[in-house]
C-alpha cells in the first residue's frame, strides 16, 4: 500500500510530467486554457494539491469539455489527456495507487498504438505502400527542413515536388506528369519513413498490450525511450509524445532510477527538439 | 456483477473510454466520411486525408442557372467542422446559413449543393486528384 502524502512516490514523476505536458502544450480555447494552466500550475508548485483527486477530475473534465466544445476538430492529444486525467484521478482515489497507475498507463499506450495500427494497416489506403509519406513529406511544412536534409532535396526540387503533389485538381481526371520524377534518396526516404513507423507502431502496441512481465512487455521501456527520441525529432508533435512518456514513467518501479532518468532525459529532448529548429536552422545551413 | 464492476472501475474506465471513442470514430470515418486525423480514433499520420486537406463546394441553382458559391471567410470555422465531418446534419446547418447569404440577390434559387472533396495520390506517380467524399442537395423551397 502506497501512502499517497508522505515523500515521493514512484507515480509522482508520472504526475508532474502530465503537468508539465499541460503547462508547455496547452490545450482549448479562452474558455478552457485558464483554468487548465492555472490548475495545472498549482499542482506542480504545491505537493498537497499534485495528489488531489478533485483536481485531476477537473482536468479530465476540462480537457473532455475541450474535446466536446471543439467537436470534431480537436486534436487526439486532448482525448489522451481527459482518459489519463480521469486515470490518475482514480488511481489517487485508490489503495493501490501505483499499481492502478501503472496498469492503466500501460493499457492506454498499448490501445493508442493499437488503434494507430488498425488505421495503417486496414483503414488508410495508402500507407504501408509508402504514398503517405511520400506526400506528406512534401506538403507538411512541419517535415520540410528534414525531407531537404534527410531526402537530398535542394531548394528549387523541393518546390517542385510539393506544388506538383499540392495541386488543386477535382474532377480532372489528366494531369500532365512530364518531368516529375522523385529522387531516388527521397523515395528511399520515404520507404524508410513507412518501415520504420509501422515497426515501431505495432512493436509498442504489442509491448504494451502483453502480460506484464513477460515476454514482450520487457522491452516497453526501451521501445517508448527509442520512439520518443526518433520520431518527435521530426514529427513536432511535442503535446502527445510527452504524454506517451508521462504514461510510460508511471510504469516504473523506484528500483528502476535509470529508467525513470531516462524518461526525463527524452521529455527534455522533445523540449530541444521544440525549441532549437535542428533541421531548418543548423543543418540546412551547414550544408549551404 | 454491478458491485465488481464498480470495485474495478478505476482499472478499466479510461481504456474503456479510450475503445468506445475509437470505435466509434472508425464507424464515423466509415459511415459519414470523418477524416481520419480527427475524433479520437489515433489515425493522425496514417493517411493524406486530413482536415486541412479537404475543402468544399457550394453551387446554388434554379431552373435555368447554377452558380458556385463563394464561401464568406466568417465561416471558415463552421466550414472545417463540416469538412472534417461531413454528416448531412452538419452540411444541412452549413446549406442554410450559405442560402441565407444568397437570399437577398435578384435571382430566387431552388437548390443548394454542398460538395466536400478530399485529395488522393496515385501511388506510382503521386499524380493529385479529387475525391469526393461527400455530396449532398438541400431544397431551398422547403426552408
Amino acid at each position: 500500500m502506497i501512502n499517497r502524502h508522505t515523500g515521493p512516490l514512484v507515480v509522482d514523476l508520472a504526475l508532474r510530467l502530465t503537468l508539465l505536458d499541460l503547462l508547455l502544450r496547452p490545450i482549448g480555447g479562452w474558455a478552457v486554457r485558464p483554468l487548465i494552466l492555472g490548475l495545472a500550475a498549482v499542482a506542480l508548485l504545491r505537493s498537497r494539491w499534485l495528489h488531489q483527486p478533485l483536481l485531476w477530475l477537473a482536468l479530465a473534465g476540462l480537457a473532455g469539455a475541450r474535446v466536446l466544445l471543439d467537436w470534431p476538430l480537436a486534436d487526439n492529444h486532448a482525448y489522451l489527456l481527459a482518459y489519463w486525467c480521469l486515470a490518475i484521478s482514480l488511481a489517487l482515489m485508490a489503495q493501490d495507487t501505483d499499481k492502478t497507475l501503472a496498469f492503466n498507463g500501460r493499457l492506454l499506450v498499448g490501445l493508442v498504438f493499437l488503434f494507430a495500427c488498425i488505421w495503417k494497416f486496414a483503414f488508410s489506403g495508402h500507407y504501408v505502400d509508402g504514398t503517405f509519406f511520400k506526400v506528406t513529406l512534401l506538403t507538411d511544412p512541419r517535415f520540410e527542413g528534414f525531407s531537404k536534409i534527410a531526402g537530398g532535396l535542394d531548394a528549387a526540387t523541393y518546390e517542385t515536388l510539393r506544388d506538383f503533389v499540392g495541386q488543386h485538381r477535382d474532377a480532372a481526371p489528366v494531369i500532365d506528369t512530364s518531368g516529375i520524377e522523385l529522387p531516388a534518396r527521397f523515395e528511399a526516404l520515404a520507404l524508410a519513413a513507412t518501415a520504420w513507423n509501422v515497426a515501431i507502431n505495432a512493436s509498442l502496441a504489442l509491448a504494451f498490450l502483453w502480460p506484464a512481465g513477460r515476454g514482450l512487455s520487457r522491452l516497453r521501456h526501451p521501445l517508448l525511450l527509442v520512439y520518443g527520441t526518433v520520431t518527435y525529432a521530426v514529427a513536432t508533435v511535442d503535446g502527445f509524445g510527452w504524454l506517451l512518456l508521462a504514461m510510460g514513467a508511471a510504469q516504473c518501479t523506484l528500483e528502476q532510477r535509470r529508467t525513470r532518468l531516462a524518461y526525463v532525459a527524452v521529455f527534455i529532448l522533445i523540449l530541444l527538439y521544440r525549441e532549437v529548429p535542428w533541421a531548418d536552422s543548423v543543418f540546412l545551413p551547414l550544408l549551404g | 456483477m454491478i458491485r465488481r464492476l464498480a470495485a474495478t472501475v478505476r482499472y478499466w474506465l479510461p481504456a474503456a473510454l479510450l475503445t468506445l471513442v475509437a470505435t466509434n470514430q472508425l464507424r464515423l470515418a466509415a459511415t459519414e466520411g470523418l477524416s481520419p486525423w480527427s475524433g479520437g480514433g489515433f489515425g493522425m499520420f496514417s493517411s493524406t486525408d486530413s482536415p486541412g486537406q479537404r475543402h468544399l463546394h457550394a453551387f446554388v441553382q434554379n431552373a435555368g442557372i447554377r452558380r458556385e458559391v463563394a464561401l464568406p471567410a466568417d465561416l471558415a470555422e463552421t466550414v472545417r467542422r463540416a469538412t472534417t465531418l461531413p454528416s448531412r446534419r452538419r452540411l444541412s446547418s452549413l446549406a442554410a446559413e450559405l442560402a441565407e447569404l444568397e437570399s437577398g440577390g435578384s435571382v430566387r434559387w431552388d437548390e443548394i449543393d454542398l460538395q466536400v472533396w478530399a485529395i488522393d495520390h496515385d501511388p506510382r506517380t503521386l499524380v493529385p486528384r479529387g475525391r469526393l467524399v461527400r455530396i449532398e442537395r438541400f431544397d431551398l423551397d422547403a426552408r
